[in-house]
């Protein structure tokens, strides 16, 4: 197992240079450059071409990029990622402020999918083609299939707009600063409460027919009839066998939504103007903010190879027949 | 046998599948009655409605799609048919036991042998949990587990078949049952590990004094166990005899061509008699005809064929044996030299290899055009890796295939396609062996057109046409997918798709021995009918002695990916050199009348 841990690391390692040496070649080769975005912003104050030359050269957008891909990793094994060229401010120190917000609602959003879909998996297993699974079934589906900015809005224009309970958009209230801890929490939890609702109704939809077709499955096999002829009761035969036989493909699910953890959504973000980091990654671009879009490819791209690799180990773990070497 | 007072009594017991109108009755009016300590053999082919009439005891059959119609299942004073789920689940496991065909499938991946007796335990006699470990450690070691505490730590995966299935019978026996029900047991074991299990489940119920209601389609395996035999035949009970009798005396029309389809090593029949030498279907569908043999086409079955094609020089070493031989000046068609297939074993971040697993470990034999080879040994002896690396399906670690004198591991491009055209393989399963997704015109026109036989599309129907009643199917199969035919169907298919190509060498890998004993009749003949028609060359690889002593002309016995043993068929069944080919032998369940009445004997009155 930790002989394949330490290999999948290297190669890891060789994959995220494949990553960024791409995407730094790629954001270098669009049109536009973070200087000329700054200019393109601020039209009333235009600065002089020696200024623009001499910031270039300070970003090293002189040199081709091959030679600033080359210096951007030296600082990054140094650990400095830069400095954001829109804000001014470093790199990391940025993103930092950004994960708490994201990390919040996906946190949430993820917990309450597990909690719901799983009993709701396992009772529809169990009631599967009775008339109230199949109504549950429907309901699910049509969920799936309705885009989340379109029930955000919704969702906005009766709570926040006609009955006006919860807070339309931000993170906090106005007076967020003067209130004591317990106001506080109870401010965030009102403002997230619509934007957690739209990240998890669609994943607990898919989540709880992947638990119901994985069961389906299961619950056929031989040793379910073993289980069965052995006297073990219906509700445990679906809990402890059934249910832990479909943990396997579960797991795997579950490595490889890390990476959606920190992401965020650039959408919702934007319709529920939450600083998350789905936000910061669509300004930065519109900015041509390099440092910054540099800084969360590397922080995607490891989060990635880390679910998958955690995908791959917990496979392992929970089902005896797979060994890692 | 009949005095005692019977544990379970069927009445009149009707199970059906689906709804009207397309309702299947699996199980048709079937009454039979179990004494105490009585073992009751229902034997009968696929469909016949013997695995579902047991699985109608204790109702573990999918709640959806079937339903016991009517009929009573009395067991101590309650009908088990009636039974509140509740009460049910207390004859589960604790009075009426069950194990069955599969033991791969049957116990639970993800949990160690020692979780899933310990549930058994504690849902029956209970205890704490050193009571329960100290439970399950004894019934496993009554089980003939030699290392029960390893056996307890292990998951599944990390057993064999054999102690798979014994696993299987000492979880069924934590609550003292007062029935064992064995549906098909031993089916998917080797046969020496089947003559263990069947010596285990004697030794358990005259020890335990138990019932034992055992299903087999195989009446030599039934011969080996049973005190009464019920045959079931399309949902019905069609003979019901104490096994002497039955053995004796057979009176019904499908009893006496089971036991007479079976190959018998004491035989030197050409052909087997099959169930349709003693039966046929009255145009009505419904009705039976019973047909007799003659004296004539007896001898025929002995006469027909050609007697086997033995070695250039084996008359020599023994001339009591039958059969010409290879002339001397004939070239073999594929002669194997040192064969060497090595699995490496590899460790470490850089995945160096540390060892290697010898499947198949410098093996040699020459194989003469229009004879059969057949390969013989348990599993794990090499004897498919040996078949997968004649097909270049597996890589060759050292050593030599010539194939009419052309090392056919140096060939390549073109000339190795056309080899592999002329080298094709049955394998074993025909249910996992035909793409489910292409109809059998599909699948037997593929192969054709890529090796440009047939000069149209046309041209190609006919040929696949032409086959399916070779192989005994008819035309209006074409249309249809696999999962239409039954398994001695699709086997058939599988032959038909192997001959698309013209072939003139198959390796059978297998090839029977998921089949009915009945079926298996059937597809054998078949193979020997094709051969003397298109005089095709065999490797016939089993694990059955019997079926390869019926088969081969030459035999080659191995173990431990070595050949121990090589010679006519007929010289290493009577005159086995080697104690491994001499277990094979005994293995072979022997339904003689002397060892079904000594084996009576021995058994404690009831």
């Amino acid at each position: 197992m930790l002989n394949y841990i330490v290999r999948r690391l290297m190669m890891g390692v060789v994959t995220l240079l494949a990553i960024t040496a791409l995407v730094y070649g790629l954001i270098r080769n669009i049109p536009g450059d973070p200087v000329s975005a700054q200019n393109a912003m601020n039209v009333d104050r235009k600065i002089s071409k020696e200024m623009e030359d001499q910031q270039r050269r300070l970003y090293r957008l002189d040199r081709p990029w091959p030679v600033a891909y080359a210096l951007w990793m030296s600082d990054l094994a140094r650990g400095d990622l830069g400095t954001s060229i829109a804000r001014n401010i470093p790199v990391a120190r940025l993103i930092q402020e950004r994960v708490g917000p994201t990390l919040l609602l996906s946190s949430a959003s993820l917990l309450l999918t597990y909690l719901l879909a799983i009993p709701l998996g396992l009772w529809s297993t169990v009631r599967a083609g009775q008339p109230d699974e199949r109504f549950l079934g429907t309901l699910l589906y049509m969920l799936y299939s309705l885009p989340a900015f379109v029930a955000a809005l919704f969702l906005q224009i009766v709570f926040a707009v006609q009955w006006d309970i919860l807070p339309l958009r931000g993170m906090t209230g106005d007076q967020f600063d003067s209130l004591p801890f317990w106001g506080r929490v109870w401010d965030l939890f009102l403002h997230a409460l619509l934007p957690v609702t739209c990240y998890t109704y669609g994943a607990l939809a898919y989540y709880t027919r992947f638990i119901r077709a994985n069961m389906q499955e299961v619950i056929r096999q031989d040793y379910i009839r073993t289980a069965l002829a052995k006297g073990v009761s219906p509700t445990a035969v679906v809990v402890k066998h059934a249910f832990r036989n479909t943990l396997i493909p579960l797991v795997t699910l579950m490595g490889l939504t890390l990476p959606s953890l920190l992401s965020g959504s650039v959408i919702l973000e934007q319709i529920f103007a939450w600083p998350g980091m789905g936000r910061l990654f669509f300004e930065a671009i519109l900015e041509r903010d390099y440092p910054t879009i540099m800084g969360l490819t590397l922080m995607f791209s490891l989060l990635t190879l880390a679910g998958q690799l955690l995908a791959d180990v917990l496979y392992a773990v929970v089902d005896p027949r797979v060994t890692l070497d | 046998m009949g005095v005692a007072a019977p544990v379970l009594k069927i009445d009149d017991l009707r199970t059906v599948f689906g709804k009207p109108p397309h309702q299947v009755i699996a199980v048709d009016s079937v009454s039979l009655s179990l004494a105490a300590g009585e073992t009751l053999g229902i034997v009968g082919e696929s469909g016949s409605g013997k695995s579902v009439t047991a699985l109608s005891i204790l109702r573990l059959l999918p709640a959806g799609s079937s339903r016991i119609e009517s009929g009573q299942i009395s067991f101590l004073g309650r009908d088990l048919v009636r039974l509140p789920a509740r009460e049910l689940r207390r004859v589960r496991g604790k009075e009426i036991s069950m194990i069955f065909q599969e033991p791969g499938t049957s116990l639970n991946p993800v949990f160690t042998v020692a979780d899933q007796m310990a549930e058994a335990i504690r849902l029956g006699p209970g205890g704490s949990r050193k009571e329960i470990r100290d439970k399950s450690e004894q019934l496993l070691h009554e089980v003939g587990i030699r290392d029960p505490l390893r056996v307890l730590a292990s998951y599944p995966h990390q057993i064999s078949g054999g102690q798979k299935q014994r696993v299987m019978i000492a979880m069924a026996l934590s609550s003292d049952p007062k029935i064992l029900i064995a549906d098909e047991p031993t089916t998917a074991l080797d046969v020496t590990v089947q003559a263990q299990i069947l010596d285990l489940l004697r030794e358990l119920r005259d020890r335990r004094g138990m019932s034992i209601i055992f299903i087999s389609h195989d009446l030599g395996v039934i011969s080996q166990i049973a005190d009464h035999v019920l045959v079931m035949y399309r949902g019905k009970i069609v003979e019901n005899a104490p096994v002497l009798d039955l053995f004796r005396s057979p009176k019904h029309p499908y009893t006496k061509g089971l036991l007479a389809c079976r190959p018998r090593l004491a035989q030197n029949a050409r052909k087997l008699t099959t169930i349709a030498d003693f039966m046929e279907l009255a145009p009505d569908g419904i009705t039976l005809l019973e047909r007799t043999l003659s004296p004539s086409d007896r001898k025929k079955l002995e006469s027909e064929g050609r007697p086997p094609l033995l070695h250039p020089g084996s008359l020599m070493i023994d001339p009591t044996l039958t059969g010409t031989e290879v002339s001397a000046a004939t070239k073999p068609i594929l002669e194997v030299n040192h064969l060497c297939v090595h699995f490496p074993i590899r460790k470490g971040v850089f995945r160096r290899q540390v060892g290697q697993v010898k499947a198949v470990d410098g093996i040699s034999f020459k194989v003469y055009p229009g004879q059969t080879l057949g390969l013989v040994g348990e599993s794990g002896c090499g004897k498919t890796t040996t078949g997968r690396a004649i097909l270049r399906l597996v890589p060759t670690t050292a050593g030599e295939i010539l194939f009419e004198g052309r090392n056919f591991l140096n060939v390549r491009g073109s000339t190795l396609r056309q080899l592999r055209r002329r080298i094709q393989v049955v394998f074993q399963d025909p249910y996992s062996s035909l793409n489910p997704r292409l109809t059998v015109e599909a699948a037997l026109i593929g192969p054709m057109r890529s090796h440009g036989i047939g000069s149209s599309a046309k041209d190609r129907r006919d040929r696949a046409a032409t086959l399916m009643e070779e192989v005994g199917l008819s035309t209006e199969h074409l249309r249809r997918y696999p999962h239409e035919f039954s398994g001695g169907q699709r086997q058939r298919i599988c032959i038909a798709r192997s001959l698309a190509v013209e072939p003139d060498f198959l390796i059978c890998d297998e090839s029977v021995s998921a089949l009915d004993v009945s079926v298996q009749a059937q597809i054998l003949n078949l193979f020997k009918e094709l051969q003397s028609r298109r005089g095709l060359t065999y490797i016939f690889i089993s694990h059955d002695l019997a079926v390869v002593k019926f088969m081969a002309d030459m035999m080659a016995v191995m173990n431990g990916g070595k050949l121990v043993e090589m010679g006519p068929a007929e010289s290493v069944y009577r005159h086995p050199q080697q104690d491994y080919t001499k277990r094979l032998i005994a293995a072979i369940p022997d339904d003689s009348l002397e060892m079904i009445e000594s084996r009576l004997a021995r058994r404690r009155p009831l």
